[in-house]
C-alpha cells in the first residue's frame, strides 16, 4: 500500500508539473465554471429565496462539468501521445496510476472551486462564511467521490473512437446519486441546517466514495488492458 | 537458399518459430521447454516463448496459433507488412495486451496469467513514440521514469545513459524543443534506464541520423540482452539479427538464420511470403 501510494505520487507530482507548465487544463475548467456562473446570474434574476434554492444545482452543474473536463483531459493527451503506454510498462500496481489521475483530478477541481465559489457569491450576493467548514467537508467528499468515477470512466472513454461523447453518457447516470447528494446537501447548508439535517445524504456521498474509490482502484487494471 | 518452412527449423538454434503448424508445441507449458531451445545464449538474460498464441479483436484475427522461442541472448528481426501482428505481438510479451488464447513464457515462467509487476524490470521497449512527456525536460523525463522503474543509483546512471545516447549537453531542454531523432535519443536512454534483460523494439530506427543509428547498433551489438526487433527495414533488421522471421495476417509463415541469408535473398524471399 506504502509503494502504491508512493507510485501514485510520482505520477501526480507528474502531473501536475506538466500542468504547471501548460495550465490547459485549470484556464479550460475556470473558464467553463465561469461562463456557467455568468449565465445562471443572467437567466436566475430572481429574489434570494429562489436563489437559495437553486444555487446549489448551479454551483455543481459547473463542477460536475469542470470535473468532466479535467478527468477527460487527465487520459486523452498520455493516449494521444503514446505516453499512456509508457506508464502502462513500468513496474507499478495499475492502481496507483488511477490514484495518480484521481490526485491530480481532485486537485485541479478544487483549485477551480476555490477560484470560482467566490465570484459565485459576489454574483449571487449569497452568503457562504458562516457555512464554510461545513461546505469545505461537503465539497472535499463530493469532488473525491465525483472524481473517483469520472477518472474512471474517463480511462474507459479514452479508449472509445466516440471519447468526448462517451464520457458524459457513461459518467452522468453512475454519478447522479453523488451530484444529487451534493445538490442536497449544499441547500441544506445554505438554508442554515445541521449536519443531523443532512445525515442520509452524507452518508450516500460517504458509501459512494469509498465504493467506488476501492472498486476503481481494483478495475482499473482490466480497463486498461486492451 | 534460406527459405525454409518453420517446421523445417524447429529446434535448430537460437530462435524456433512456427505457427499452427502440427506438431507444434503444445499449451500446457511443458512441452517445447520454453526459453531454453539450445542456443547460444547469454546467461542472465531471459528467453522467450510463445504458445500458440492468438489475438482477436472482433472478427480481426491479430494472430493466429503463433509459437515461438527467443533463446536467451539472442536477437530475432520480426517482419512483416502493416497489420500483420507484429506489433500485438509485443505488446502481449510486455503486458500491454491480453492474448484471446495461448501463453507467453519468460524463463519458463509463465507472464500471460496474471501480470507480474516485476514484469517491467525486466522488459525494455522502444518503439516509434518516444513514451516522453513534451513539457517536461529530458531530465525531468528521466527522473519520472527512473522513479517509477525503482532505478538505483538513478542520478549516475541517468547522467552515464545521457553521454552514451549523446544529450547530455540537451538534459535541460524540454523535450518539445528536440528533433524527431533527438527524442528517439533519449528515448533509448530511458529504455535502457532500469538496464532490463530483455529489449523489445518497434521501429526503433524510426527519425535516428546516422550516429544515432551507428549509438544503437553498438547498444545492441553488446548481446548481453534478448532482443527481439521488429521493423519494415529488411537489411538494418538482417544485419543486426541472429534470426530473421517473417509475420504475415498474424501467421509466422518463414525464419531464418541471418548467416544463410544474403540481403538480395532476403529481399526475395520477403517478397514471396508477402505480397
Amino acid at each position: 500500500m506504502r509503494s502504491m501510494l508512493a507510485q501514485s505520487w510520482q505520477i501526480y507530482r507528474k502531473d501536475m508539473l506538466v500542468e504547471y507548465r501548460t495550465r490547459e487544463r485549470v484556464v479550460t475548467m475556470f473558464v467553463f465554471s465561469l461562463i456557467v456562473v455568468i449565465i445562471f446570474n443572467f437567466a436566475f434574476n430572481a429574489g434570494a429565496d429562489v436563489l437559495q434554492r437553486v444555487a446549489p444545482g448551479m454551483i455543481w452543474v459547473a463542477f460536475a462539468f469542470a470535473g468532466m473536463l479535467s478527468a477527460s483531459r487527465s487520459f486523452s493527451p498520455e493516449k494521444d501521445r503514446g505516453t499512456f503506454e509508457g506508464l502502462l510498462l513500468a513496474p507499478i500496481d495499475r492502481g496507483s496510476i488511477f490514484l495518480g489521475k484521481l490526485m491530480g483530478n481532485v486537485t485541479l477541481i478544487g483549485l477551480v472551486q476555490l477560484a470560482v465559489l467566490p465570484l459565485f457569491v459576489l454574483f449571487f450576493n449569497m452568503t457562504i462564511l458562516p457555512y464554510l467548514s461545513k461546505l469545505l467537508v461537503i465539497f472535499f467528499l463530493g469532488t473525491v467521490g465525483f472524481s473517483s468515477v469520472a477518472t474512471l470512466f474517463a480511462a474507459v472513454a479514452v479508449n472509445t473512437r466516440m471519447r468526448d461523447v462517451m464520457l458524459p453518457v457513461l459518467l452522468l447516470p453512475v454519478a447522479s446519486p453523488v451530484l444529487i447528494a451534493l445538490v442536497e446537501t449544499t441547500r441544506t447548508t445554505f438554508e442554515g441546517g445541521d449536519w443531523q439535517d443532512m445525515t442520509n445524504w452524507i452518508r450516500l456521498l460517504s458509501v459512494f466514495t469509498v465504493v467506488f474509490l476501492i472498486a476503481s482502484v481494483m478495475l482499473f487494471e482490466y480497463i486498461v488492458e486492451e | 537458399m534460406g527459405d525454409r518452412s518453420a517446421s523445417d527449423l524447429a529446434g535448430t538454434s537460437g530462435v524456433n518459430v512456427s505457427s499452427g503448424v502440427a506438431g507444434a508445441p503444445g499449451v500446457d507449458g511443458a512441452a517445447g521447454a520454453p526459453g531454453t531451445s539450445g542456443a547460444p545464449g547469454i546467461a542472465g538474460a531471459p528467453g522467450i516463448s510463445v504458445r500458440q498464441l492468438t489475438k482477436t479483436y472482433g472478427r480481426f484475427r491479430a494472430l493466429h496459433r503463433v509459437d515461438m522461442d527467443v533463446a536467451p541472448g539472442s536477437f530475432l528481426a520480426l517482419f512483416g507488412p502493416n497489420g500483420a501482428g507484429k506489433s500485438t505481438l509485443l505488446g502481449i510479451i510486455a503486458g500491454l495486451v491480453r492474448p484471446s488464447r495461448g501463453q507467453v513464457f519468460l524463463d519458463g515462467e509463465e507472464i500471460t496469467k496474471d501480470r507480474d509487476e516485476d514484469l517491467g524490470k525486466r522488459i525494455g521497449a522502444l518503439s516509434y513514440q518516444t513514451y516522453l512527456y513534451d513539457e517536461l525536460t529530458v531530465l525531468e523525463n528521466l527522473r519520472f521514469y527512473g522513479r517509477l522503474f525503482g532505478v538505483e543509483n538513478r542520478e549516475d546512471r541517468i547522467g552515464s545513459l545521457l553521454t552514451t545516447v549523446g544529450m547530455e549537453a540537451r538534459s535541460g531542454s524540454p523535450v518539445r524543443t528536440l528533433s524527431r531523432g533527438m527524442r528517439q535519443r533519449v528515448a533509448l536512454a530511458r529504455a535502457l534506464l532500469h538496464d532490463p534483460d530483455i529489449l523489445l523494439l518497434d521501429e526503433p530506427y524510426s527519425g535516428l541520423d546516422q550516429d544515432a543509428m551507428v549509438m544503437l547498433k553498438t547498444v545492441l551489438a553488446a548481446r548481453d540482452k534478448t532482443v527481439l526487433l521488429v521493423t519494415h527495414d529488411l537489411v538494418r533488421g538482417l544485419e543486426s539479427a541472429d534470426r530473421v522471421a517473417i509475420l504475415n495476417h498474424g501467421r509466422l509463415v518463414f525464419d531464418a538464420e541471418t548467416s544463410e541469408l544474403s540481403p538480395s535473398d532476403f529481399e526475395q524471399t520477403y517478397r514471396d511470403h508477402v505480397v
